[in-house]
């Protein structure tokens, strides 16, 4: 009887599951998340994943080696000039490690979503150039609509042809997440 | 006759002089503060530091124990005198919250030594803003400065000050509370308020320390939250919860160098996970030559205590959602609340209602 009800469930969030699943073939964890800029929007994003049911692995300094084992990878842009100074390297580094990532992700054939979660405040010359730069190999874009005021992501991505989706509260890029991998 | 008279008015003059002199030094500032029933018990800075017992750096210190085992916050504004919203979010805590698990203590006024001088940090601020609570009765609340008034110090200001932690500042800021903590037991009356804060921390086993601040509202820090690195995962969900509640916060963690500062230097040396919040004040605005730092359009004061208080709560609830001992309270205002019903009918009245 339990065993039966068990399945019966089991079934039926499948179901569901099913039937929620967007058109888009959903992304697949795990997800390799890092920071470009090492503002602490990634952590806030490792913490959204986290809810929304992704695994993970957070690393906001991710070299290839962390890529390894990752079947998506999530860039969280927002440069910090304290954060960069905390973690030992500089902007130049930064822009490296970043770039070799979505070289490698890119040949593997692993999808890249690049997000901007702390909005207007943390738009700056330095973000920019990084968001420019993650942009054009990312496949999904998820920026919190105070960050897009200019329209700024929206001509990167539609450039890149990349799918964007603006939301108003930091805290909703979970439920895009959620979606993004068809929890 | 006339003479003699003269002579023993002068002296009686004299003496009245001396006394009030006397009384003036030794005689902390005491504010409008009308606790509430969560009030179970009312120190001073000095239970903590007795040197600084009859100084103006002694300042009162509010606990509300729910008699509910649990951990402990506490919440302190007025670190800065002019960052007002921090001190009406604690003030409204005194007066209206009622702690369900654990402790809260309050000190509303972090430094007091600084809360009837005008450093002209900036200028076009008044010394005192009025809020009319219930009845249509107006209650006044300092307005002070960023700096300990330097009267009080014995000292003239160095040229350069280096923290007790090795934190090198512009010599006026030994005066400034939020650089020179952790204190020195023997230190300036600034470094002795830090300390005696220090010691309360320890002493009363504090698990969450808040530190309510204000910035320029077009300063970088405006609604920011600042962590120790032992709080910043807290910090996250923290800023996560208010951003969900649509209050748009920045996440700022503390770093090596902010030495003398609370958020560094509470979380290095007391067990407690340390936060600094910021909200936006158009008193601290270089851009504004008149500003209304109550009624400003954009960043009233209510709605700056809101967001204070909405920080408060979420910090507390992201601390205990990992793992920090439980500390609840209720009769608290939530934004919305005050956005509704603006500071006064969140403020105790003078006498119940007529
Ligand atoms: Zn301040």
């Amino acid at each position: 009887m339990r065993n039966a009800g068990t399945v019966l469930l089991l079934s039926t969030l499948l179901v569901g599951v099913l039937a929620a699943a967007p058109a888009m073939a959903a992304l697949e964890a795990p997800a390799l998340i890092t920071s470009a800029g090492q503002s602490p929007g990634a952590l806030m994003v490792r913490v959204l994943a986290d809810q929304a049911g992704v695994a993970n692995v957070y690393d906001a300094t991710a070299g290839l080696d962390q890529l390894a084992g990752a079947k998506s990878l999530i860039i969280v842009v927002g440069a910090s000039m304290k954060g960069l100074g905390a973690a030992g390297i500089d902007v130049d580094q930064e822009f490296a490690r970043i770039e070799s990532l979505l070289v490698e992700a890119t040949s593997r054939g692993i999808p890249v979503v690049a997000m901007h979660v702390e909005g207007a405040p943390r738009r700056g010359s330095t973000s920019d150039d990084l968001s420019v730069l993650v942009l054009e190999y990312a496949d999904h874009a998820i920026v919190r609509a105070d960050g897009n005021e200019d329209g700024f992501f929206t001509r990167l991505a539609e450039e890149h042809d990349v799918t964007l989706q603006l939301v108003e509260r930091t805290a909703e890029a979970g439920a895009v997440l959620k979606t993004l991998y068809g929890n | 006759m006339a003479n003699r008279m003269r002579i023993a008015m002068a002296a009686v003059g004299l003496l009245l002089f001396g006394l009030a002199l006397g009384a003036y030094a030794q005689t902390p500032a005491f504010h409008d503060i009308r606790p509430g029933y969560g009030v179970t018990a009312i120190g001073w800075l000095s239970d903590y530091h007795p040197p600084l017992r009859g100084t103006p750096g002694d300042s009162r210190v509010y606990i509300l124990d729910s008699g509910v085992p649990g951990g402990t916050l506490y919440v302190q504004g007025g670190t800065h005198g002019n960052e007002i919203a921090g001190v009406m979010a604690a003030t409204i805590l005194v007066e209206r919250a009622i702690p369900t698990v654990g402790r809260i203590i309050v000190v509303p006024h972090g430094n007091n030594a600084n809360v009837d001088y005008n450093d002209g940090y900036r200028s076009g601020v008044p010394s005192y803003v009025t809020i009319e609570v219930q009845g249509g009765v107006p209650r006044s609340f300092r307005y002070g400065s960023r700096r300990t008034n330097p009267a009080y110090e014995a000292e003239p200001d160095p040229d350069i000050y280096v923290s007790p932690d090795g934190g090198v500042h512009e010599g006026n800021e030994i005066r400034n509370l939020n650089r020179v903590h952790p204190g020195k037991p023997d230190g300036t009356l600034t470094e002795q308020i830090a300390y005696a804060i220090r010691q309360l921390l320890i002493e009363e086993n504090v698990d969450v320390a808040i530190d309510l601040h204000e910035a320029g509202v077009n300063s970088r820090l405006a609604n920011t939250l600042v962590a120790h690195e032992r709080a910043l995962e807290a910090a996250v969900y923290a800023v996560l919860d208010l951003s969900a509640q649509g209050l748009h916060f920045n996440l700022e963690p503390s770093r090596q160098e902010y030495r003398g500062l609370s958020h560094r230097e509470w979380g290095d040396h007391t067990k407690a996970l340390a936060f600094l919040t910021e909200t936006a004040n158009p008193g601290q605005t270089d851009e504004y030559t008149a500003p209304d730092v109550v009624n400003d359009p954009k960043n009233p004061l209510h709605d700056r205590v809101g967001r204070q208080l909405a920080a408060v709560r979420a910090i507390v609830d992201a601390a205990v959602l990992l793992g920090a001992p439980p500390v609840s309270y209720e009769g608290v205002p939530t934004y919305a609340d005050l956005v509704r019903d603006g500071l006064g009918p969140w403020l105790n009245a003078p006498t119940a209602q007529p």
